[in-house]
């Protein structure tokens, strides 16, 4: 019988031995400080574009405001999400565990959730997104935030109607009327879709066929590489929500199941209704 | 090559350097640290082996992103008792997400029957990469428990360290590692390349 340490020991001696033959250890530097700079950069347009849009709402407020109102606006008073029972924090390096069940993203546009019972540990934050994954279903289901989404193949930003409204109308999927509705307590456009097939072609597919999926959502990486594409795989039952976000952003939620489970996507509305954007 | 800039580093000694260090005042009195340079070219090898160990093809990708959580918060990682344990942290937990997502497809793939197990097969040409394969398809901790020991070359205790647990703990996860990779090996013999 075969000696698995033994096994697993000359294994790992190859392992060593090969990365030590390949690794390119200066390009493999400047590849780090390419991708930290990218999104260094990222990151500071995304906050003057919101600090100029704060700077804006509280000029436009200044120059309508009664001069005889004294009153202050209403603030808003979201009501408190119910800790889960079961979600064992993970901290990540983008990822904070708050007090009552609470996980804090350190996004563009950070934002919070109290992910609910049926929900793996991990939060992954990625080239898709902030993505939770169900640990309750037999094929997998699972939720994405994508702080800044932006339309597959499209050279333009789209508003959260316009975003679900350009998914209803893909020729490749099956998908109802967007409807409005209100996330995180701000007014957002939701639209469910299915993939009745594949992409036959893979000109049409996720990232050239890296993934056999439609291309629905695209997150950039850089001037070297093309945007990162993914989207609804066949069979997979899906629901969009995009929010409007201030400073001309669109926040999008990614919630999808496979095997066409629907009622995990709806299960999924619970982590999504925990939701809570931070913006100035 | 463009370096990480040098502003704010100690002038002597090996300064710690990142885009947030500044290290003037009372802690230039603390001993030199390594720089953040000299940490990546004598950490980045081991830790794309235990990527490749865990994730394979997305190794580079894992090793990476956290070797940049490392490069940001550089000020603070410098000066702890084991950086290398850290950022071999980071990397676990990097490379546990990957492996879920990627479990997730391959059993839609196999589902819908897109999976092209030549193609597969063909990618998986080298004996170590299949013996890694199949690590992968163990549970989590033990996978990561392997790869520690077996990939990386890790005593123990640093396994232990790495992985936040106890000793103990380490050797229960790599003896059901055993087990189980021993039935891999002798039911996947005959569709070993």
């Amino acid at each position: 019988m075969t000696d698995i340490y033994d096994l697993a020991g000359r294994n790992g001696a190859t392992l060593r031995d090969e990365v030590a033959a390949t690794v390119d250890l200066e390009a493999s530097l400047s590849d780090l400080l390419g991708r930290h700079n990218r999104r260094h950069r990222k990151q500071l347009v995304a906050g003057l574009t919101a600090a100029a849009a704060a700077v804006a709402v509280v000029a436009a407020v200044a120059v309508t405001r009664d001069p005889g109102m004294t009153e202050p606006l209403p603030a808003p008073s979201p009501t408190t999400p119910a800790p889960s029972h079961d979600f064992a924090c993970t901290e990540g390096p983008s990822v904070q565990c708050l007090p009552g069940g609470r996980v804090r993203v350190d996004a563009a546009r950070p934002f919070t959730l109290v992910p609910p019972t049926g929900f793996a540990s991990e939060v992954s934050v990625g080239r898709a997104g902030t993505e939770l994954y169900r640990d309750d279903t037999e094929l997998g289901s699972g939720v994405a935030f994508i702080d800044d989404a932006l339309p597959a193949r499209r050279n333009k930003h789209l508003d959260a109607e316009e975003f679900a409204r350009w998914i209803a109308a893909s020729p490749y999927l099956d998908a109802d009327t967007p409807q409005r509705t209100t996330v995180a307590g701000r007014p957002a456009w939701q639209v469910r879709v299915s993939a009745p097939g594949a992409p036959g072609d893979q000109r049409f597919a996720c990232n050239q066929a890296g993934s056999p999926c439609w291309p629905v959502t695209a997150t950039p990486r850089g001037r070297e590489l093309p945007p990162w594409e993914t989207g609804p795989w066949k069979g997979m039952a899906n629901r969009y929500t995009f929010i409007d976000l201030p400073g001309g952003a669109t926040f999008g939620i990614w919630s999808w199941a496979f095997g066409a489970n629907w009622a995990a996507i709806d299960a999924n509305e619970e982590l999504i209704g925990t939701l809570r954007i931070q913006t100035p | 090559m463009s370096k990480v800039p040098e502003s704010g580093s100690r002038p002597a000694g090996g300064a710690a350097r990142g885009p947030d260090t500044v290290a003037f005042g009372p802690a230039s009195l603390l001993p030199p640290v390594e720089s953040f340079d000299d940490f990546y070219r004598r950490t980045y090898p081991g830790l794309l082996v235990l990527a490749r160990a865990l994730v394979g093809s997305s190794a580079e990708d894992v090793a990476q992103e956290a070797m940049l959580v490392a490069y940001r918060k550089w000020h603070d990682v410098a000066t702890m008792a084991s950086p290398v344990g850290w950022v071999r942290r980071v990397c676990l937990h990097k490379a546990v997400s990957t492996l879920r997502r990627a479990s997730i497809e391959r059993r839609l793939l196999r589902r819908t029957a897109l999976a092209d197990t030549t193609a597969a097969a063909a990618d998986e040409v080298a004996a170590a990469e299949y013996f890694w394969s199949l690590v992968r398809r163990l549970p989590a901790r033990q996978a990561e428990a392997v790869a520690l020991r077996f990939a990386v070359d890790l005593p123990v205790l640093e396994v232990a360290e790495a992985m936040g647990c106890t000793e103990g703990t380490v050797k229960a996860h790599l003896a059901r590692a055993k087990s189980s990779l021993a039935d891999l090996v002798t039911t996947t013999e005959g569709a070993r390349p």
